[in-house]
């Protein structure tokens, strides 16, 4: 491989970390880490949040506070950036390594035009007059592939998508041919067909200079298909490394290979009514010593199919559907005639971008918002146009799980008092029998009986979303709407969350509709999938079918970005499954840490 | 390349990240000592052989009573900010309370030589006025009008402020627009000067005075809630509470106004301290009410001599400022308290 004959030939690396730690007090958030990064090389370093990858990165751009501890030595071509100067790491920064972070929305200047924002880096760093930054930073908006680009120089942030931000970013980040280029989970903000373009720019302007890339994510999809090396990290360490290949094709360490099971996969055929996903067993033994094991198991369920069900009466039938926004412009149509049924014990996936109108869709049927015509049809009863007390009475059959697990529990209540008030609202009257109920579902969705009294902050993103799963199912729906359920959790609490979703909808025998911009997740829990764009249904098939023979244009090109990893996956034999929720507890208690 | 061996995650690590997650079960103190003690008590088999659901009931019996009861009473006395400021305010209370036994008769009345400063006389230890009245009888009658005044605007002024507020907050739209509107005209009305009307045109009672003052200071509080409800809309557990199918009357006082609490907790103890002072103004300008001696009066009457008598004016005034300063103490630890986050902190 290219890189790995770069090392070769330069004799050394171009950045050099051993040893690195950094600690806040008493916490060690990295713990004793090394690795190296050649010329033109990609080296992802990857693990699920909290576990220090981005403290590892800024720990390398000294860019951590005054309370943070570090020790080792990072090795920059020669300079060891752990003691220099302030003046040189400053001359170093944005100059020889640059960095490009998460959110593109927040990092421009939403006050200066875009070729200002370019030209201020060059201007300070390159030392170009008014005029040539002018002109080099339209040259490096060519560089970066933005259409139109002379047009884009006087344009403020705002004027701009997500992607477009990014690739600004990624010019000022490369506007000083840096030799490093960290990016910190670039493209995890971003729509899946935006994503393959970001990180094939970052490919290609690391092989066009020579550049190092430190690539930080999450994703394992991006690893596999953009790295040359990967080094996975759990907890602060460096679990294992090796070439993309090696890891992919023969992980050693339990985690990895946790990680590999646990992350869906597109060119897989893992499906949930066949298979639960393998989940990542962490626990310490007496001697304190850590310990990971895997755990999944064979599911046996009748998976629905497009056809079997059509004598069923639908649960949920919408037909027509529109909802419009009215905006200063005029009015958007956010939803523009869709149709589409669930049948009893069915999960219908709905994939779309963002601003495909997906979630308008999901709360124009919980009547949060109004639709402007069509029928909503629950049970039968057309619900469209019903107003808050009408909608009452139907509101237990069809309930929600929010995105975020943050936002979407009151943090002022506890979770007692939080699935207590709805019990009340729907007129459970006997305190008794409410105290039962919300034992129960708290137990069913495997928390521990004392979670109870504990308020939303306490608890980790994982187990909050179980919170939310509660709250949904408390009032026994039939429908249970999750729109981007799981897309905010790492990939081992994804996986939880989703065998839990999986074994609930066969135990209360529920039907979903999955809504997620994900689409190995909708392939792994959906029977049948929608695909909207721009507010209409493009197009529509059963779960295995449609990723091979999708018809609409729109559909194969959100296939084709979809990142899948070069390699494989070894066959892993499925361990013999133990379900009770006391077994799981330990689980969901040592892994809360996975979220921060 | 580094490859950290996979062996370097079998030797020993720090526990401390282990410990971080919630659910240690160190956390849990009533269920296990309720095993230990069970286990104790009747032996390994009884406790094994209890059936987790059964458990379950049990806690659910004993644990919201262990755990819940006044955890924001609790929380509020440890902080010792809380504790000084409500010791303060206590003894400002008791005293207007026993006001009428301490110093009976008209505080009003002439008591001994004008003009003795504190200490000077022991029957008068913080001295009389001008005209003979005792300053330690004026402070505990005065008390009593200050603190009426105070809390009563305070209390309409939040009472209005919240639902006004609330409401142009949580509709929007129409509503929204006619109540910023009411909100704005009262915001660029004098308040000062409409109180001085209102209070001249009507009997100048001590009642009516504060709730004028309170009727005329409840635009801040508005506006304030307004803000907060229109930011707290759009959180995720509002939509939530709209799905599972609250009424807007449980949203609006379960769900979002806990939430919004602290900027009204604070404003509402800086309008005590404003009421206290418009109080003053009003006695100072003499529209006050003449049969009753305040804090504001007694600052008012003292000013003449401000060059000649200090204590006259400092006295009360900082009287004044300390029961403002522990509202303020009470109002910054409520806050905490109200919030679970940083009640978990402080215990």
């Amino acid at each position: 491989m290219n890189a790995v004959a770069n090392i070769d030939d330069q004799g050394q690396p171009l950045l050099s970390v051993s040893n690195l730690r950094v600690n806040y007090g008493d916490y060690q958030a990295v713990k004793g880490i090394s690795f190296e990064v050649a010329r033109g090389e990609t080296l992802a370093l990857v693990g699920e949040s909290g576990c220090g990858k981005s403290t590892t990165a800024m720990a390398i751009m000294r860019l951590l506070g005054g309370r943070a501890g570090i020790s080792g030595n990072v090795d920059f071509d020669g300079q060891n950036l752990s003691t220099v100067s302030d003046p040189v790491i400053r001359s170093l920064r944005g100059n020889e390594i640059s960095m490009v972070f998460q959110d593109p929305m927040t990092s421009l200047n939403p006050v200066l035009t875009i070729g200002e924002q370019i030209g201020e880096v060059l201007r300070r760093h390159r030392g170009l007059s008014r005029k040539d930054a002018r002109v080099e930073a339209l040259k490096l908006l060519k560089k970066v592939r933005i259409p139109n680009a002379e047009g884009r120089l006087d344009d403020f942030p705002h004027n701009l998508s997500g992607g477009q931000r990014q690739r600004v970013m990624i010019a000022i980040a490369v506007a000083c041919n840096p030799r490093l280029l960290i990016a910190d989970e670039p493209t995890t903000a971003l729509d899946v067909t935006v994503q393959a373009h970001i990180l094939q720019l970052l490919k290609d302007l690391s092989e066009e200079y020579a550049m190092g890339l430190l690539l930080i994510t999450h994703d394992l999809g991006v690893v596999g298909q953009w790295a040359d090396r990967v080094a996975v990290m759990y907890d602060g360490l460096i679990v294992e490394s090796g070439t993309t290949e090696a890891i992919f094709t023969a992980p050693q360490h339990p985690y990895t290979k946790g990680l590999l099971g646990a992350s869906l996969r597109l060119d897989t055929e893992s499906h949930y009514a066949t298979a639960s996903l393998p989940e990542i067993n962490v626990r310490q033994n007496n001697s304190g010593i850590i310990e990971f094991d895997l755990n999944s198991h064979a599911r046996y369920f009748t998976a629905r199919d497009a056809s079997s069900g059509t004598l069923d009466q639908p649960i949920l039938d919408v037909r027509n559907l529109r909802t419009e926004y009215k905006t200063s412009q005029g009015p958007v149509t956010a939803v523009d005639d869709v149709s589409f049924q669930i049948r009893p014990g069915e999960t219908l996936g709905l994939v779309g971008e963002s601003g495909c109108g997906k979630s308008t869709l999901s709360k124009t049927i919980l009547g949060l918002i109004k639709s402007s015509s069509g029928e909503i049809l629950l049970n039968g009863t057309n619900i469209a146009g019903f107003d808050e007390k009408q909608l009452r009475a139907h509101r237990p059959f069809v309930q929600m799980v929010f995105q975020d697990p943050y936002g979407s529990l009151n943090p002022k209540h506890s979770v007692y008092r939080i699935l207590d008030g709805v019990l009340k609202n729907h007129g459970v009257k006997s305190a008794q029998s409410r105290s039962q109920q919300i034992f129960d579902i708290i137990h069913r969705v495997g928390l521990p009986q004392s979670a109870v009294w504990k308020y939303p902050h306490e608890f980790s993103g994982g187990q909050r979303q179980r919170i939310g799963v509660a709250r949904a199912l408390i009032l026994r729906p039939s429908l249970v709407i999750l729109d981007e359920a799981v897309s905010s959790l790492d990939v081992s609490v994804r996986a939880q969350i989703l065998n839990l979703l999986a074994d609930l909808k066969q135990e209360f025998g529920l039907s979903y509709l999955f809504i997620s911009h994900d689409l190995s997740v909708v392939k792994y829990m959906a029977d049948r999938v929608l695909v909207m764009h721009d507010g209409k249904i493009v197009e529509e098939g059963a779960h295995d079918g449609i990723w091979k023979n999708a018809r609409h244009d729109y559909t194969r090109k959100l296939i084709g970005s979809v990142p899948v990893p070069r390699y494989a996956l070894a066959e892993e034999e499925a361990v013999p499954y133990s379900n009770s929720a006391w077994q799981e507890l330990p689980v969901a208690m040592l892994l809360s840490r996975f979220a921060v | 390349m580094s490859n950290t061996p996979v062996s370097d995650l079998t030797a020993p690590q720090p526990t401390a990240a282990l410990q971080r997650p919630y659910a240690a079960p160190a956390r849990l103190p009533d269920s296990s000592w309720r095993q230990q003690l069970g286990s104790s008590l009747l032996g390994r088999f009884a406790a094994s052989a209890k059936d987790p659901m059964a458990d379950d009931e049990d806690l659910a019996d004993a644990e919201p009573r262990s755990r819940s009861r006044w955890p924001v009473l609790r929380a509020l006395l440890r902080s010792p900010g809380a504790v000084a400021g409500l010791g303060v305010l206590l003894l400002i209370v008791l005293v207007a309370l026993a006001a009428g036994h301490l110093y009976p008769g008209d505080p009003l009345d002439m008591a001994g030589q004008p003009l003795l400063t504190p200490g000077e006389d022991w029957d008068f230890p913080l001295g009389t006025d001008a005209l003979g009245r005792d300053i330690a009888a004026g402070l505990a009658h005065g008390a009593r009008v200050s603190l009426l005044v105070g809390v009563t605007a305070a209390l309409v002024s939040v009472v209005i402020g919240t639902l006004i507020g609330a409401l142009a907050g949580y509709f929007g739209g129409r509503v929204d627009r006619t109540l910023t509107w009411l909100i704005e005209l009262f915001q660029t009305t004098p308040s000062f000067l409409l109180v001085v009307v209102v209070v001249s045109i009507t009997q100048s009672t001590i009642g009516v005075i504060a709730v004028v003052v309170g009727l005329t200071s409840w635009d801040t509080v508005a506006r304030l809630v307004r803000a907060e409800f229109r930011a707290l809309l759009n959180a995720d557990f509002v939509l939530a509470a709209r799905t599972v199918g609250y009424s807007t009357r449980w949203i609006i006082f379960r769900e979002v106004l806990p939430n919004a609490l602290p900027p009204i907790i604070i404003t509402a103890s800086v309008i005590v301290a404003s009421a206290i002072l418009t109080e003053s103004s009003l006695s100072f300008l003499g529209v006050g009410d003449p049969n009753k001696i305040s804090w504001g009066s007694m600052i008012g009457t003292g000013r003449d001599m401000l060059r000649s008598a200090l204590y006259l004016t400092a006295i009360p005034g900082a009287v004044l400022v300390i029961t403002v300063f522990s509202l303020n103490l009470v109002g910054d630890a409520l806050i905490s308290a109200l919030n679970p986050r940083l009640r978990g902190r402080t215990a």
